[in-house]
């Protein structure tokens, strides 16, 4: 039982082979970790995916069962068979390359032609389309683009997550309302995800709240990325929202240069005040018509942006710091602590 | 009559101005570092501004630079009342992320606890937000319960309070053999003493008179102000995720979503009592059904998620807890954003406080039920 189930489970992972890279890729790779920021769309070079290759190419193939049979044992939980093999399918390239090899560089463009991979399980198609389709309501049956446009092929986990949405009526119809000002209409893992210029970003947001169909009456939070690669674009500012009555999500994104502003859309949400703020906070984004546009988190007068790539993340002995909290290194006497010990022994 | 119309406060000899009211941060009923900035006319509040942050450690930023298994504990000590919850909504996103099915052994155990974790966050609930009303013996009858789930929690996950109770791609261990009695006894003695609570509460005249009728939040109001959990629904929208969006099991499980009518802190109250006696019903059926097998499924050791970004969000036990994940197909995710119900719902404190007195605020902090853990992240 348990070797049946390694035998179909286990090529693809070479957890040793895995580690090996990970641990080379901490020793060699430190400032390409920081400066790696790869968006999924700029399909930029990943400095992993080199040393990956490299390892691999170290490693011989005949190898691998062995280190492989040495990680399971240390792998908890390998012993109970496991019925849901984490990575599938990979075994079928024949080679001892593992499935993320190819991960970090589709182009989105690329992706949507290649191959839309739905989430390859059933039961993962299933939870994908209860994402967005219905609950309990008769709502949009047919509105179960990426999961339930294409039946899922047999099982092949691929980097493909993020397919192009079609013949979905939303979409379509907001397609056909904005035309040019949408420029990207996706779904991955069985969500939509629209990308609208920052120009419509208020009108759509408005059509989205109030027309009959849509109904988005809840902005279920707003957030910001950061892609500092990304010239011209370096923010996406994420708008998520929800519909109660029709039971659907949605995912808006803008992209900003740096210093430019953001419309705000707390006129139309207002529960988007305290959203924005943060984004503010942690970025730095202005977003324009907001009423109240403070730092939320951090102290007025923090210096820097957190959340932003180039923020180190061991800032704590700052400016601010010194000014406020006044942190000293206490120089004392060793010889009298141990005076006192002695005395009290 | 003419003497009292001369009396009123205006025409008296005294001056009435503004005055600004700073309560916090460590106001026992601000419930941890919240510092509420009161602008009031005598003992009306007129505007009303929240001093957050005294808590934030940068979850976010930490999340950057951490592995995707490292990053879950950081889950527990967001709301700590109920890092179960937690727990569930991360382990859950990066599931999606790698498409890994749970085994649905592991996906009733982390049903089960995380049912027992919303009855013992509403405990804490109760008891902090009587005490902070004046009813001072219903924190003592809650805390007996919640010692339970505890123990519980402690001898299965080590921890009473920051579980890390699941790891992702299933549970780290199977349960202990007395577990399911332990449950059980719970579930048999815990009815009961819901309705000892109800006893000392549902009509008694003081908790009347300091719930009802105030921080009435309309439907469409709680819904511009993306409210979510107990607060949306004592204004009667049916939103709760287990059953509009269900993940995990609960698509399994037969249960009612309580709703309020009037909006108000009685309505929440009443709510939050009603889905207790839900989430022990939820956990009774599934402890029936709890299937045999594995509680791990095959994970590789190093997460690597492929590119993309997810967005999973559970019913947490004080709203919508949701985590947006962006994979640049690294060890460590690009982005990972934590969706905190308490921080949201804490903005809609200014819009119910308007026209109540001081008293009151203290009454809707505690009917918002906010950890302060999870508010500054």
């Amino acid at each position: 039982m348990a070797d049946e189930s390694d035998d179909k489970v286990d090529k693809p992972t070479t957890d040793s082979t895995e580690e090996s890279k990970e641990s080379l890729k901490s020793t060699g790779a430190d400032v390409p970790e920081k400066a790696q920021p790869l968006p999924p769309e700029a399909g930029s070079k990943d400095p992993a995916a080199e040393i990956e290759a490299k390892t691999k190419a170290t490693l011989p193939a005949g190898e691998k069962p062995k280190t492989e049979a040495k990680a399971e044992e240390a792998l908890p939980g390998v012993e109970k068979p496991s019925k849901t093999p984490a990575i599938e399918g990979a075994s079928e390239k024949g080679e001892p390359a593992t499935p993320e090899k190819v991960a970090p560089t589709p182009p989105k463009a690329g992706a949507a032609s290649v191959k839309p991979t739905p989430p390859p399980r059933a039961p993962a198609g299933e939870k994908a389309a209860g994402d967005k389709a219905v609950g309990e309501k008769p709502a949009p049956p047919k509105a179960a683009p990426a999961a339930g446009h294409k039946p899922a092929p047999p099982a092949k986990k691929g980097p493909v997550v993020t397919v192009d949405i079609t013949g979905d009526p939303l979409i379509d119809k907001i397609k056909q309302r904005f035309g040019e000002a949408i420029t990207e209409a996706v779904a991955t893992f069985g969500q939509q995800i629209i990308r609208v210029k920052k120009e419509s970003l208020i009108e759509l947001c408005h059509y989205l709240k109030d027309d009959e169909e849509t109904l988005f009456d809840m902005c279920t939070d707003l957030t910001a990325l950061h892609w500092p690669e990304r010239a011209g674009q370096e923010f996406d500012v994420v708008v998520m929202l929800y519909s109660v009555p029709k039971n659907r999500r949605l995912r808006i994104k803008v992209a900003l240069a740096d210093g430019e502003a953001c419309p705000s859309v707390t006129s139309i949400w207002e529960g988007a005040n305290w959203m924005e703020r943060e984004a503010y906070d942690m970025f730095g984004l202005r977003f324009e018509g907001h009423p109240d546009l403070r730092r939320i988190l951090l102290p007025p007068d923090w210096p820097g942006y957190p959340l932003r790539k180039e923020y180190p993340i061991e800032y704590r002995d700052n400016e601010w710091t010194d000014k406020h909290i006044q942190y000293r290194e206490v120089d004392y006497d060793t010889s009298l602590i141990d005076v006192k010990y002695a005395e009290r022994r | 009559m003419q003497d009292q119309e001369a009396l009123k406060p205006q025409e008296t000899l005294f001056d009435t101005e503004e005055m600004v009211l700073n309560m916090g941060p460590q106001h026992p009923s601000t419930h941890g570092v919240l510092r509420v900035l009161l602008k009031l006319d005598g003992e009306t509040v007129i505007d009303l501004d929240c001093d957050i942050g005294y808590l934030h450690r940068g979850v976010e930023k930490i999340a950057e630079h951490d592995t995707y298994a490292m990053i879950t504990p950081y889950w527990d000590r967001l709301d700590y009342v109920a890092a179960v919850s937690g727990d569930l909504c991360y382990v859950e996103g990066v599931e999606k992320l790698l498409q890994v099915e749970v085994p649905r052994r592991a996906e009733y155990l982390r049903v089960i606890l995380t049912e027992l974790q919303r009855i013992a966050s509403h405990l804490l609930w109760l008891g902090t937000h009587a005490i902070d009303i004046g009813a001072v013996t219903v924190l003592l009858y809650c805390f007996r319960e919640r010692e339970e789930i505890l123990k519980i929690f402690e001898d299965f996950i080590g921890a009473r309070l920051t579980a890390h109770a699941f790891r992702i791609g299933g549970l780290w261990w199977d349960v202990y053999p007395e577990f399911e009695k332990r449950v059980r006894d719970f579930l048999k003695i815990f009815p009961e003493r819901i309705d000892e609570y109800e006893t000392l509460l549902n009509t008694n005249r003081i908790w009347l008179s300091r719930t009802v009728g105030i921080g009435i939040l309309p439907a469409e109001e709680a819904i511009n102000l993306s409210l979510t959990g107990p607060v949306l629904r004592g204004s009667g929208v049916n939103y709760d995720l287990r059953k509009a969006q269900p993940y995990s099991a609960y698509s399994e499980f037969d249960f009612e979503v309580p709703l309020g009518e009037n909006g108000d802190t009685y309505d929440r109250y009443l709510i939050r009592m009603a889905e207790m006696r839900q989430s022990a019903s939820i956990v009774e059926q599934a402890l029936d059904g709890l299937p045999e097998g594995p509680v791990m499924a095959k994970v590789p050791k190093v997460i690597k998620p492929p590119v993309g970004e997810v967005y999973h969000a559970i019913e947490a036990p004080k709203g919508e807890l949701g985590v947006y994940l962006v994979s640049d197909g690294t060890g460590k995710p690009y982005r990972m954003r934590i969706r905190p119900p308490a921080y949201i719902n804490l903005q809609s404190l200014k819009r119910m406080s308007i026209g109540h007195l001081v008293a009151d605020v203290v009454a809707l902090i505690g009917t918002i039920d906010i950890v302060l853990g999870e508010v500054d992240r």
